[in-house]
């Protein structure tokens, strides 16, 4: 499995347990449109798990332009990089 | 300029006679100007006080690149202004004593304030967050700023939207001329026979609710919930028809709000714009800082954004009120979504038809917060709301006027939000032309016969 | 292209048939109920047009009461009154001033046939900006936009797109205060102040004071209002000669007799409260006024001294008037018109009262001997009229013993009856004869031409009225016409009322 997909699979991982969806199955294309758990309460809750888990810190700016499951794994790879 | 005077459909006539006749490289001025002299019509001062904050906004667009100390500086110091500026002219309005005469702020209340303030803090934001490049063009920016059709109740549009339409205008286009007329002519009809016909009967009973029967009062409610609707919705088609008479698109303000079955649902159809910024630039940061403190985190920034939509209404109490009630409402509907889902998969449509029916309610009980000023006389107007007199019918205290108003109301939503889908010019580019032309043609009797007459200024220019 | 052409015309045509046929439903069905809300005075003005003969517009003079009047009767209705054989239609509506009028005399159309007279009130109060810009400002212009002499439907949609000026409470302080700060005071003395704004500003610092020498703030304030409402020159620049002007051009137009009644003022409350400057003005422009008009012929009556203080119903100079003041101004209007259709008017000097003695038609009830030169040849009403000439010169005469208790009363003897002559009639008289307790006789003889123009070969009425004093000892009163030349003169429904003078007026 490629990074990429490790990471994708823990976001998978962390919404199932955040949603308290254990059946949910995310792609890169997926947004908050599809997953109508996935709300503005829990979206701020999720970034916070998703910041915990791969020990990465989202900056505002960069939070807004999210827009898919794919942009945030784009995210977490590039400050997992950085760092 | 009311949008529904006839000095304003001349204005607005004049204007996009010379706008589509004059060369394209001075049609950006041209409508820079007519914005300009559009606000100095009503008092010259205010277009001072934008052209300031335009340029004001303008430079500090320019100067504020992320990573970059000073621009840190800018952004705050800038959006500082604004917010102090915007505050300021609102706490005047509370000082001027004139919390129940809108007529009398005219002079303190500088048009469009509060619409255009929160356009350039939601522009300086953008650039904060580079997601929007710098404007370079004064020109464009000021018109963006004070562009006519939307400067007196919004909608409070993104930069990232109108910008580009800036730069490459649009080209004549009659197919888009007529829909656009449409668009007004709804407007018309929603503002001057609707909300009209509603205003007087609405500032009626609330000049003394106490002495109202109940059913009177409870009907005035609902029915002041579609004056609201009206009159506000009915501006924003002549702002929206206005500005594609030039070409350029504005982001409507609302998606059919009486269908929403939540409350969050209705945020999302209700003066979109304004939630929308709230939701971009006041919770979702706000949120996301909370969040290490759990749901309760959560909780509060949604308090306080709705605080903010309240206060945005007018600095008083009232309107906190107006904004705590919803946000609490809102908190209440993201706690229960589970049980909430798991009812609507049991009842079905009865469900669904129980959350419209609660939402509308709803609603319709928080925009008494438009009339009354304290806890106790919104309490008290409730309480009245329940003495359904048995010997007190509704029909006993109507004319056949106002029975031709409760029709024009009754049938506005049905049609509105079921037949038009919340679009009359769609509607009517979607049916055969005599179905069209009749509609025009009722709409046009209606106007000119059925207008209600009592000055009535657009609501949400007071704000 | 001709087809476009032909499509375009079609297209118009439909449009303006549906706008005809639009504003033919609107006039029909819902005009009415407009007008009642937004512009009552003109639907009241339908109303009475095919039947009035006199026209009064008035403002809240005419219909303000006192709470101590014995009577609620408007002054309009007094004057209905003194002329009930005519139709006097009062229309008023408070705060009403000349341009208002203007709007309701063009809207005099073809079923005001029958009218005369229009008398319109000049309330010297509406001048002042004070007045302009009340309350009511933006309720008239409203109502200004229905009662333009336009298509119904499009005073209708102009008063649904605004087409009006409004003024917020703001605006209108802030216009008032521009007026009183501009107009400029002239006097042929030395005066403190400059405009009336500053006269205003002036007297409100204290220029009254109680006993204990504390400020008189009524007093003050009622001399503030009579300056904003007085304190100004009334010139051909000013709005409200505009349409004065433009009233009495329509009148001279459809030739309708005009009156302009100036409403009496309170001048003795004036002269306390402000002094003689302020009554210098008032003076100034009620002579500018009645100088303007009857320069061109519109009969001006000038009323504005004619009440004394009492008959005013408050303590601010304005022009609300107790039943005695109403009633005083009424006389005189209905003065006024009597002079000009003598035979039309009674002089009742206290019009609740009924004439003590009423003959009704000649002929009727117990008054009535020598029946003998009646003539089925002609009559003007029923069948038969007097016919006199040499063979029967007197007509049935009305005799009547006065009561006891009239006798040693003021007396007004009226007597108004129909004539009709194929010639001039020089020799004919009313006569009215009386006799009195001590045996004497007293004849005293009216001819036909003191009552004006003569026309013949058609009935024509006549009015004749007669004092008779009191302590005269008059016990029997006798009424008849007399004519013995050779051609005959008819006469028809002689009607003799006796009625009791009251003192003072």
């Amino acid at each position: 499995m490629s990074d990429r997909e490790e990471i994708l699979q823990q976001i998978n991982v962390i919404f199932r347990k955040g949603l308290n969806k254990p059946e949910l199955e995310m792609n890169e294309a997926t947004s908050a449109d599809h997953v109508p758990e996935w709300d503005s309460l829990n979206h701020a809750l999720l970034m916070v798990r998703v910041q915990g888990h791969f020990q990465v810190k989202f900056s505002i700016a960069e939070l807004v332009q999210l827009k898919t499951i794919g942009d945030l794994c784009d995210l977490v790879e590039a400050k997992m990089k950085r760092s | 300029m009311n949008f529904d005077s006839i000095p304003y459909l001349l204005f607005l006539g004049v204007s996009v006679v010379v706008y589509w006749l004059i060369p394209e490289k001075w049609r950006k001025q041209f409508l820079m100007l007519c914005s300009v002299l559009f606000v100095a019509y009503h008092h010259w001062w205010f277009s001072l006080l934008l052209i300031a904050v335009s340029l004001l906004t303008f430079e500090a667009g320019m100067r504020i690149s992320p990573g970059q100390r000073a621009s840190r500086w800018w952004y705050v110091g800038s959006v500082a202004i604004l917010i102090l500026l915007l505050a300021g002219f609102k706490w005047s309005v509370q000082w001027a004593g004139a919390d129940t005469d809108f007529d009398q702020i005219s002079w303190v209340l500088p048009l469009g304030i509060s619409y255009y303030t929160f356009q350039a803090v939601s522009y300086l934001t953008e650039r904060s967050w580079n997601t929007l490049p710098a404007e370079q063009s004064r020109t464009r920016f000021l018109l963006y700023m004070s562009f006519f059709p939307k400067i007196t109740a919004g909608p409070i549009e993104r930069a990232g939207d109108f910008l580009p339409q800036t730069q490459t205008l649009q080209a004549f286009n009659i197919q888009n001329i007529y829909s656009a007329s449409l668009q007004i002519l709804w407007g018309l009809f929603k503002k001057m026979v609707i909300a009209d016909r509603l205003a007087p009967w609405i500032e009626h009973v609330f000049t003394a609710p106490g002495e109202v029967p109940g059913s009177l009062l409870t009907l005035s409610i609902l029915l002041q919930a579609i004056q609201v609707y009206a009159n506000f919705s009915g501006y924003t088609d002549i702002a929206l028809g206005s500005a594609r008479l030039f070409g350029f698109e504005l982001t409507d303000n609302f998606n059919r709000p009486f269908l929403a079955q939540n409350i969050s649902d209705f945020w999302r159809r209700w003066h979109i714009t304004l939630s929308k910024w709230v939701l971009d630039y006041i919770y979702t940061p706000l949120s996301f800082r909370a969040a290490r403190f759990g749901k309760t985190g959560i909780y509060l920034s949604l308090f306080l954004s709705f605080i903010v939509i309240g206060i945005w209404h007018g600095i008083e109490m009232r309107y906190l009120y107006f904004g705590l009630m919803h946000g609490t409402l809102l908190v209440l509907e993201m706690n229960t979504r589970k049980w909430r889902m798991w009812l609507e998969t049991s009842l079905g449509r009865a469900w669904s038809v129980a959350g419209l029916v609660f939402t509308f309610l709803f609603f319709s009980m928080t925009t008494l917060w438009f009339f009354t000023f304290s806890l106790e006389e919104f309490g008290n107007v409730l309480m009245q709301c329940m003495r359904w007199d048995q010997n007190t019918s509704i029909s006993g205290s109507l004319s056949n006027e106002d029975y031709l108003t409760l029709f024009f109301a009754g049938t506005f939503i049905p049609i509105d939000h079921g037949l038009f889908k919340g679009s009359f010019h769609r509607w009517v580019q979607s049916s055969n032309r005599l179905t069209a032309g009749i509609a025009i043609i009722c709409l046009l009797i209606c106007i000119l016969l059925f207008s209600g007459v009592e000055d009535i200024p657009f609501i949400y220019e007071r704000f | 292209m001709q087809r476009r052409i032909i499509k375009s015309t079609l297209y118009a045509l439909a449009i303006a048939c549906g706008l005809i046929a639009l504003n033919f439903i609107y006039t029909r069905y819902l005009w009415p109920s407009d007008l009642e809300k937004y512009a009552p005075t003109l639907l009241e003005l339908h109303a009475e047009m095919e039947d009035m003969t006199v026209l009064y517009l008035g403002d809240c003079s005419d219909q303000t009461i006192s709470g101590n009047d014995s009577s609620d009767l408007a002054i309009s209705d007094l004057i209905q009154q003194q002329f009930p054989k005519w139709e006097v239609a009062g229309i008023s509506h408070n705060g009403y001033h000349a341009g208002m009028y203007r709007l309701l005399v063009e809207n005099l159309d073809e079923r005001a046939r029958g009218l005369q007279t229009l008398v319109v009130t000049l309330n010297l109060r509406t001048f002042s900006p004070y007045s302009i810009w009340n309350d009511y400002q933006n309720a008239f212009n409203q109502s200004q936009v229905l009662m333009n002499p336009r298509p119904p439907l499009l005073n209708r949609a102009l008063l649904n797109m605004g087409w009006y000026d409004r003024s917020t409470k703001a605006e209108s302080q802030e216009r008032l205060q521009e007026a009183l700060e501009s107009e400029e005071l002239h006097f042929p003395y030395p005066f403190e102040y400059a405009t009336t704004a500053a006269w205003n500003e002036g007297v409100s610092k204290g220029s009254y004071r109680t006993a204990d020498g504390q400020w008189d703030q009524q007093r003050i304030e009622a001399a503030c209002y009579s300056i904003k409402d007085f304190g100004l020159h009334v010139t051909d620049q000013h709005a409200l000669i505009a349409e004065l002007d433009q009233i009495a051009a329509i009148a001279q137009q459809r030739g309708i007799r005009l009156v302009f009644a100036l409403m009496p003022e309170n001048m003795e409350l004036i002269d306390a409260l402000v002094g003689p400057d302020l009554v210098f003005l008032v003076d100034s422009n009620r002579n500018y006024l009645t100088h303007r008009y009857r320069e061109m012929g519109v009969t001006v009556l000038d009323q504005l001294e004619l009440l004394t203080s009492d008959e005013f119903i408050e303590d601010n100079p304005n022009e609300h008037y107790t039943i005695e003041g109403r009633r005083k101004i009424a006389h005189r209007i209905a003065r006024d018109l009597a002079t000009e259709y003598p035979w039309e008017s009674s002089f009742d000097v206290t019009p609740e009262q009924k004439p003590a003695v009423s003959s009704g038609f000649s002929g009727e009830g117990p008054f009535w001997t020598n029946l003998n030169a009646l003539s089925e040849e002609r009559a003007h009403s029923g069948k038969r009229s007097a016919k006199l000439n040499k063979v029967n010169p007197f007509s049935p005469t009305f005799t009547s013993e006065l009561p006891a208790n009239l006798a040693d009363q003021p007396l007004q003897v009226e007597a108004q009856f129909f004539s009709y002559a194929e010639q001039s009639h020089e020799s004919f008289k009313l006569v009215i004869e009386l006799e009195y307790a001590d045996g004497n006789t007293s004849w005293h003889g009216f001819p036909l031409e003191q009552q004006g123009e003569i026309m013949l070969n058609t009935w024509q009425r006549q009015y004749i009225s007669f004092p008779v004093n009191a302590e005269t000892g008059v016990s029997v009163i006798k009424v008849y016409a007399f004519n013995d030349a050779p051609t005959s003169l008819f006469v028809d429904d002689l009607e003799v009322d006796i009625k009791v003078v009251s003192t003072g007026l």
